[in-house]
């Protein structure tokens, strides 16, 4: 690694601090983020309640830490399910016939033309509101990116010569795509997996906040920020923490994803002299 | 060329074909069918039949795909089941205000995106390149109904510039018009700034690593001619054809602004649809926005193949 990257160390900084805080949620959180205290809510930062508390009194803080680990897990389970869906669905395409492969890549650019939180939306009508449908839902807008990311880097290496000469030599299908196919798409794969999380979390927050995620008393961020509009012209500040840090671990994501694609290129080009 | 277009149109056809099928696939999975969810909880047996048979759902599956292919050919997508109207009546009514949401915004992003994207890369100083590089990773990673949130609370309720909640339609005045769209209009071109500002810089770096435009810069060209006359047409048909496909990913992307700033367009539309399981409605909007995608993208492609020569020879390009 000769070339150090500033998006690098911004977004592996805030991406492990998000890491660490979601875990520590699980053991310890200054208050029960559910436990309400009607007498002291809509309070400002103080030394009991450092981010201060909600319209049901509840510790901003707490709730912020637990809600970080929904969006995170869910962020990483919504990404898992569409990485693998759309690279089986890339592998098949580009190593099937070529009419099939032109129909499935039909359904792709269909499925990228779409609005994601359209998509996010008509999946909620049919299968209801709840953490899980919203997962599913941003899975499917996942889904085309990396199929087609896939799609078109075996088109790349397909002609490559050392396929070629593999295939000469008589290399079964499974053993080229395995040894041959995958490892140099790996590091593209990777990144793509980094920036997919945070339009995830993006995505996660959005259908939260429309009332279509996760349902109370559970948090995520993007519910603190849906709760928080009712009271946005008299308490205004209860709009502002769970939407910094929104920000800053979906920025988190973003610049690792850049930065690790930076550092992985310059890799590869040190590597091939 | 000819061919090129034909060939095109006929995978915009697919692909709209396909769409409308798994729309109508989709909605066919929904537990509990249309006609009981119109008829709501107080609705006898007798009333759910007959709705049953208005909607067509008494028939056979193939049937109801005919029945459903046609509705579509003649623009008639049924009547939605909450508002009791007609659905591209509904449809029609709050297109407009959705339209110019994504139209302005868009516009806005694009030639901020690109005087920033060419400034930065094009002209000396480091720093705007720094800038817009931030520009770039903040305005992609700020999540929109949040900004509109921030953005109520500066302009309405600490500077009380702008109210938020009465829309008022251009036809009876063009300021309050503006003043109501102002706001939504600004977020959404700041999440559109984030990925047509990036392309933008891309398309500018490659520019500037080209023979030709060290060569203009050896023999002299000024900068400022040597950017307008030349990079800006190397580099913008890309930045053009994502404005393009975004814009059209708008018309059905404006749900949230809509909803905070309480503007009746499609995607509030579609929200109070889904809410209310107005199936009707939800298969109308997903059917007409899908549409109106494909063609705006089949639009920006016929554009740029007409009007690049390099790329009707290559037999056109997609991005």
């Amino acid at each position: 690694m000769k070339k150090r990257s500033i998006s690098f160390t911004i977004g592996i900084v805030l991406t492990s601090v998000a890491v660490i805080i979601s875990a520590v949620s699980l053991v310890f959180t200054p208050y029960d983020p559910e436990s309400m205290d009607i007498y002291n809510r809509f309070q400002g930062p103080s030394a009991m309640h450092l981010l201060g508390t909600d319209h049901f009194g509840r510790d901003i803080l707490s709730r912020i830490m637990s809600g970080s680990l929904v969006a995170l897990s869910s962020a990483l389970l919504s990404v898992t399910i569409g990485a693998v869906l759309g690279i089986a669905l890339g592998l098949v395409s580009a190593l099937s016939p070529k009419r099939i492969s032109s129909i499935l890549q039909r359904i792709i650019d269909a499925l990228m033309a779409f609005p994601t939180i359209l998509i996010a939306l008509v999946l909620v009508t049919i299968a209801g509101k709840g953490i899980l449908p919203s997962a599913l839902a941003v899975a499917l807008a996942i889904v085309p990116v990396f199929s087609r990311l896939v799609y078109t880097m075996i088109l790349e290496t397909k002609e490559k010569l050392y396929i070629k000469a593999a295939v000469s030599y008589g290399a079964g299908w499974l053993r080229i795509a395995v040894f041959h196919l995958f490892p140099p798409m790996l590091s593209r794969l990777v990144t793509q997996f980094t920036s997919s999380i945070g339009s995830a979390i993006l995505l996660e927050s959005s259908l939260s906040f429309l009332g279509l995620g996760i349902q109370p008393p559970s948090s995520s961020l993007g519910m603190m920020l849906s709760e928080a509009r009712s009271y946005v012209l008299t308490y205004p500040y209860q709009a502002i923490p769970a939407g910094i840090v929104l920000l800053l671990i979906v920025l988190g994501f973003n610049l690792l994803g850049d930065g690790l694609s930076e550092v992985l290129e310059g890799g590869r080009r040190i590597r091939h002299g | 060329m000819g061919k090129y277009i034909a060939k095109r149109l006929l995978a915009s056809l697919a692909v709209m074909a396909i769409v409308s099928f798994m729309a109508f696939a989709a909605l066919e999975l929904i537990p509990g069918n249309a006609a009981l969810i119109a008829a709501g909880t107080e609705g006898s047996s007798s009333s759910v039949a007959s709705i049953a048979a208005e909607l067509g759902l008494d028939r056979g599956f193939l049937d109801r795909v005919l029945l459903y292919y046609k509705g579509i050919l003649s623009f008639d997508f049924g009547v939605s089941s909450y508002f009791g109207e007609s659905v591209s009546t509904l449809i029609g009514q709050r297109l407009g205000v959705t339209f110019s949401l994504a139209f302005l915004s868009v516009m806005l992003a694009f030639f901020f995106s690109v005087i920033l994207g060419s400034a930065a890369v094009l002209g000396r100083g480091k720093f705007l390149d720094a800038f817009s590089r931030s520009v770039v990773q903040i305005f992609s990673s700020i999540p929109s109904f949040w900004l509109s949130l921030l953005f109520l609370i500066l302009f309405s309720s600490v500077l009380h510039i702008v109210n938020v909640g009465d829309y008022v339609p251009p036809s009876v005045s063009i300021r309050g018009y503006l003043s109501s769209i102002i706001l939504p209009v600004a977020v959404l071109a700041i999440g559109e700034t984030g990925p047509l500002l990036r392309l933008v810089r891309t398309s500018m770096i490659r520019a500037r690593n080209e023979d030709w435009y060290r060569i203009g810069k050896v023999r002299g060209i000024s900068r400022m001619r040597l950017v307008m006359a030349y990079a800006l047409r190397y580099a913008l048909p890309g930045p053009l054809t994502l404005a393009g496909s975004e814009l059209a990913k708008l018309l059905g992307g404006t749900a949230i602004v809509e909803s905070v700033f309480a503007l009746p367009g499609l995607g509030r539309l579609f929200l109070t649809a889904v809410e209310m399981r107005d199936i009707p409605l939800v298969e109308g909007i997903v059917i007409f926005v899908s549409f109106l995608v494909v063609l705006m993208n089949l639009v920006t492609d016929l554009i740029l193949f007409v009007s690049n020569p390099s790329m009707r020879k290559a037999g056109g390009i997609r991005l």
